[in-house]
């Protein structure tokens, strides 16, 4: 790859494009006399992305949301305008139920949903003297924010930022590869480590919001989503497959094995139909081992979903759409929602009392930006992290934005001047925002935002150093009160997510073995348990074995979960064609969690299948005996008792 | 003769006719989307990106110049 003072040619081509937008940006704002013209500038920070498809989608959401917020400034500030206290209360109320739902999603979707939440702070909180000029204000700043967009996408288009499907294709490719190697490793005898199977799943899931940021992209962008969507689902199942597999005693079918392992190695497509078939007739054979029936059936859905992957990721380089429809929904835990939301309230109402207790001009600016903290910490992956480099940055971006304003550009009026003045910080933080560091990366980020926002540029600007001391003090003390907030109002450690994800995924399996269907397709409903154990793994380790017992717990839930699911399925199917005692029997001994019962239903099953079925129910029926008693090797091999009457308390 | 520009008047506030413009040239855009990609407009051209921006551009200054 080549480089340039350490940086790969891609990084600067970000960063140029960045501070071109920027530039293109603030000259427009500026040319059409907009107020705040400086906003265009922070807009395009925010929305720089190193992806056409990401920078869309997060402008988009970015646009409609800051209308929502315009419209929300407009009702709270038509209601309480005399009354201040109940101002800000309401502000506090809007901004929690902003970063509530916003806690619920994921990605740009998440951080669209936030904006919503602290436009009210930029278009109503600094206009809580003049409420008059409510309006005007967010028109003012709907077209800052347009102009920002209109630049970046102009800019990007041009000079041909990288495509998201391109990208995205890759990764996607790349971690089919390591699903695949690791199904390879098992099937020639390693054990499954938990925290890897979880890992690997963690890492597909991560995903999701680049997937629903490619139907913006371009015109094919639906059939790409709907592909990239079907190669994610089918990763997950063939990582479920392999750790089934691995469950198994690693002494069945030796001869099986190595044959599955050689047709992964080698790709498999045409010749791994002879395999199938060979695997399928296994799992037919009426005088099978238990084992070796569990673990035909696992291979053929390895290789049937390691197909289905492959397929998908050539459907998504082609711009096909693949035959199914899959969604992806995502795991977000609502009792860490709710606590972010609640969070957000008190942080508003604490900064408020004491930014109106200091009595210093520029408080509602502060006020603002406590907003802005708050609700973006909550969407972000680690909020602790996201604060902490927050401290870091601001400080750093207001003493950039002093020496430029005061020892670079020094009184000078002219835009050229301006634009190469910024060059240097911009660059360098748009560089320092593409490094991998998740802490360092978030900083340049932060420093791209509030680079500009601290230098406030103006057409003239009036070099007023008290203005500037003013902002910046006030930006790294509402920093530095969200940091102390985030640590002692409701702190959510990572230990009680923990318990809190743990919790959750028992009680869904509970009510589904009771018999309650899940309102997702089994797919979809498997993708969306597999992304709260990614949330699961990401957490800071617990001590000692602890994390490892929790994810090999989460991940028997995982798969008992799969199993019911398709157990409740198949059942369903056979429904008023075998006898309705013997499935009565099946699903009762799946809500009891009981072994036994669960191996006398799946021989019963099979016998009454044998003699009284087609041959198309049979199929049907071979598939829930092997369920079944995959359902009872489960609740046996598990250590942690995978039984209905669990403790759902944390 | 001179090209009048519609103005649209919600609750009393005049909004520019560029904003009408644009957000009619977006809705046209994204109702074509998908008949782009039957016909493979994608490609068609070296930079779909570009190709996609120039068509933006066109449905723009039509609406201009014929409403």
């Amino acid at each position: 790859m080549l480089k340039f003072v350490g940086f790969p040619l891609s990084a600067w081509g970000f960063a140029l494009r960045t501070w071109a937008a920027m530039m293109l940006s603030l000259y427009v704002a500026f040319w059409l006399q907009l107020e705040n013209a400086y906003f265009a500038a922070v807009t395009v920070g925010i929305l720089s992305l190193q992806t056409r498809g990401q920078a869309y989608q997060k402008a988009l959401y970015r646009l409609l949301l800051t209308i929502v917020g315009v419209i929300a400034s407009i009702i709270i500030a038509g209601l309480f305008a005399q009354a201040r206290d109940l101002f800000v209360i309401a502000y506090a109320s809007w901004l929690g139920l902003c970063v509530y739902v916003g806690a619920l999603l994921d990605g740009n979707r998440a951080a669209g949903v936030v904006v919503a939440g602290f436009t009210v702070a930029f278009v109503a909180i600094v206009q809580i003297d003049s409420p008059q000029n409510i309006f005007l204000t967010g028109i003012n700043r709907g077209a800052v924010i347009a102009v920002g967009i209109a630049a970046l996408a102009l800019v990007n288009d041009v000079f041909l930022a990288p495509n998201l499907h391109r990208i995205l294709s890759g990764k996607l490719a790349a971690v089919h590869q390591r699903v695949r190697a690791f199904a390879i490793a098992i099937l020639r005898g390693e054990s499954a480590d938990p925290v890897h199977s979880a890992n690997l799943l963690r890492e597909i899931t991560a995903f999701h919001p680049d997937i629903t940021a490619l139907v913006i992209e371009s015109s094919a962008g639906w059939a790409r989503g709907a592909a990239a969507r079907t190669a994610a689902v089918a990763l997950v199942a063939e990582v479920s497959a392999t750790y089934a597999l691995a469950s198994l005693p690693a002494a069945t079918f030796p001869s099986l094995r190595s044959a599955l392992a050689l047709a992964l190695a080698n790709a498999p497509g045409e010749d791994s139909r002879a395999l199938r078939l060979r695997l399928q007739q296994h799992m037919e054979a009426r005088d099978a081992d238990t084992n070796d029936a569990l673990f035909a059936c696992h291979a053929i859905d390895l290789l049937v979903e390691d197909q289905r992957a492959q397929k998908a990721i050539e459907d998504l380089e082609a711009d096909r759409r693949p035959p199914c429809h899959v969604s992806t929904p995502i795991y977000r835990s609502r009792r860490v929602a709710a606590r972010n939301g609640l969070r957000g309230f008190l942080a508003v109402l604490i900064s408020a009392i004491l930014f109106s207790l200091g009595g210093w001009p520029f408080a509602s600016f502060g006020l603002a930006l406590v907003g802005t903290f708050v609700a973006l910490s909550a969407v972000a992956p680690r909020p602790r992290m996201f604060v902490a480099a927050a401290v870091v940055a601001i400080p750093i971006a207001a003493l950039l934005a002093g020496v430029t304003e005061f020892l670079i550009l020094d009184g000078v009026d002219q835009f050229p001047l301006l634009a190469i003045g910024m060059a240097p910080t911009v660059l360098g933080a748009a560089l320092v925002f593409t490094l991998p560091n998740a802490r360092i990366s978030t900083t340049g980020f932060l420093v791209l935002v509030y680079f500009p926002i601290l230098l406030s540029p103006a057409n003239p600007q009036d070099y007023n150093p008290e203005t500037y001391l003013y902002r910046s003090l006030l930006a790294i003390m509402a920093v530095i009160l969200v940091f102390a907030v985030l640590w002692t109002i409701l702190p959510t450690s990572d230990d009680l997510r923990r318990r809190w994800y743990l919790t959750s995924a028992r009680e869904e399996l509970r009510d589904l073995l009771a018999g309650r269907r899940s309102r997702h397709r089994d797919d979809d409903a498997l993708f969306r348990d597999a992304d709260r154990i990614g949330q699961l793994v990401a957490l800071q380790p617990a001590d000692g074995d602890e994390r490892r017992d929790d994810l090999r717990q989460a991940l028997s839930i995982f798969g008992l979960a799969a199993t019911a699911r398709r157990i409740q399925r198949e059942l369903a199917q056979l429904s008023g064609q075998t006898n309705t005692h013997l499935l009565g029997d099946g699903c009762a001994a799946l809500a009891a969690c009981n072994a036994p019962r669960l191996r006398a239903a799946a021989a019963a099953l099979a016998e009454s299948a044998a003699t009284h079925l087609d041959q198309k129910s049979q199929g049907a029926a071979r598939m829930a005996t092997a369920d079944l008693n995959w359902a009872a090797f489960l609740i046996d091999a598990s250590s942690f008792g995978l039984r209905p009457n669990w403790s759902t308390s944390p | 003769m001179m090209h009048s520009f519609p103005e649209l008047t919600i609750g009393g506030v005049l909004i520019a006719p560029f904003v009408i413009y644009g957000g009619a040239a977006i809705a046209i855009f994204a109702v074509l989307r998908p008949i782009l990609h039957l016909v493979a407009f994608d490609r068609a051209f070296i930079s779909p990106p570009i190709a996609e921006l120039s068509l933006f551009v066109v449905i723009l200054a039509l609406l201009i110049v014929l409403f």
